[in-house]
């Protein structure tokens, strides 16, 4: 009976922490998307207003930025020693892929697509992309946030129910 | 200042190496092309240095380089058809992008010209007594471009200056004293990245000059410039595109200024096979 019980536990724990850490991860990508949507504001301010030079505007970033976009910035820089070597849009892909790996591939994307756009082009042909891409992360961290209680009512839903199956079968 | 070695910096492994190997130091330009060989330009001549063709993203890497990834900050000297790093000046081709009859910048890069700028000492030695007899008049500078008007321009500014008279250097593309790199004589004083116009009114009334040295008057704009420095005081050390001075005189600008007596001193720079020869007229 006592090995029952403690089965019967570990199961609805299990099933608890599945579903906390499924809304953990939902929690992290809505932060992770902010952070980088308010890093991408600072951005094209600075690039309209003093059209800083890159590395100086990525240094001051990983200063002011936390969370996802402070990471991703620390990471740029200290690759854009590799600036001649390699090109800013590769040295900018990779550091996303290595400051934040767990970013879902549509938004991987669309950041990538920006970093093949910065510094390379006119100011206001830069200044637009920055626009599209602000744009498009707007809207996802929009439908992210509404959608987040609604996945979290699911997640833990879905995890307790499965726990309270599991536990029904093995008793 | 080594200008090889900065370029070479500039480059990446792939061209570096060649640059290296093919042990043409003295080269006065580096030429990068889409598609093509990375050349050197030697004496006027231009040979390729072997070696795969040079890609689109290595063209992208070298401009990325020199401006820190930031064409944009970069976009004021790129209307005038260059960038500058290190004191290197580099010319620009490609597709631009204008709008309203403005340059924006370029949409797409297929030619770089990396020119090396050098110094050359007592070059001016020859004639540099006949030229300061009786102080320094207003001289102008004539070749065509390549052959070595910065450079002899640069070793004038130091030989007087060294003498003690103070050289106000305006110095537009950062290429005559290279920021510093270049020693320009202990009574010169350099003004970088100035439009001249403004660089002029600058020195005129801040640096007390006796002679104000400057590269490449060649825009209408430039005209202004001389008629501000005229009838102050202060001689004019410049140079100017041109085979000679009879083909100055084609052009508007300078046939004004002949006519005008503003040049005392013309020097011709011709080049003899491999080497220059300097030609100082009086008038």
């Amino acid at each position: 009976m006592t090995l029952h019980i403690l089965g019967a536990l570990l199961i609805a724990g299990a099933s608890l922490t599945t579903g906390l850490s499924y809304v953990a991860g939902e929690y992290k990508k809505l932060n992770n998307l902010s952070s980088l949507l308010q890093m991408l504001r600072e951005m094209r301010g600075e690039l309209e207003s003093r059209a800083s030079p890159l590395p100086q505007l990525m240094e001051r970033l990983s200063r002011s930025s936390g969370g996802a976009a402070g990471d991703f910035a620390r990471e740029l820089c200290s690759r854009i020693g590799e600036l001649g070597e390699k090109e800013f849009s590769r040295i900018w892909s990779e550091s996303l892929s290595a400051a934040i790996p767990a970013l879902d591939r549509a938004d991987a994307e669309l950041l990538h697509a920006l970093g093949r756009s910065l510094g390379r082009y006119e100011l206001l042909r830069q200044l637009a992309e920055l626009d599209s891409c602000i744009c498009t992360l707007e809207s996802r961290v929009s439908a992210c946030s509404a959608g987040l209680p609604e996945k979290r009512r699911m997640g833990l839903g879905l995890a307790c129910s499965l726990g309270a199956l599991l536990l029904i079968v093995l008793i | 200042m080594d200008s090889f070695k900065t370029a070479c910096e500039l480059l990446p492994a792939r061209l570096r190496e060649l640059l290296y190997s093919s042990g043409r130091t003295q080269a006065e330009e580096i030429r990068l092309r889409t598609g093509r060989q990375l050349s050197l330009v030697l004496n006027g001549r231009e040979l390729e240095a072997g070696g795969d063709k040079l890609r689109r993203e290595e063209l992208m890497q070298v401009l990325e380089k020199a401006t820190g990834a930031s064409l944009h900050s970069a976009a004021p000297a790129m209307v005038n058809g260059y960038i500058s790093y290190k004191g290197l000046r580099i010319g620009l081709c490609g597709e631009a992008a204008m709008s309203g009859g403005q340059l924006l910048g370029f949409r797409e890069y297929s030619s770089l010209a990396i020119r090396l700028p050098r110094e050359c000492r007592g070059i001016c030695s020859g004639f540099i007594d006949r030229l300061t007899d009786g102080g320094v008049d207003n001289t102008l500078i004539i070749s065509p471009p390549g052959v070595g008007k910065t450079t002899l321009l640069r070793e004038l500014i130091r030989v007087i200056s060294q003498r003690g008279i103070r050289v106000s250097v305006l110095d537009e593309r950062c290429e005559l004293s290279a920021s510093g790199s270049f020693d320009l004589g202990r009574c010169s004083d350099v003004l970088s990245g100035v439009p001249k116009e403004l660089g002029t009114s600058m020195l005129l009334r801040g640096m007390n000059p006796q002679v104000i040295a400057m590269d490449e008057i060649s825009r209408e704009e430039d005209r202004k410039v001389i008629d501000q420095i005229l009838g102050c005081g202060v001689s004019i050390l410049a140079s100017a595109h041109g085979r000679d001075r009879q083909d100055m005189l084609k052009r508007p600008m300078y046939r004004s200024f002949f006519d005008m007596g503003v040049f005392k001193n013309i020097l011709t720079i011709y080049r003899d096979g491999d080497k220059r020869r300097y030609l100082l007229e009086k008038l």
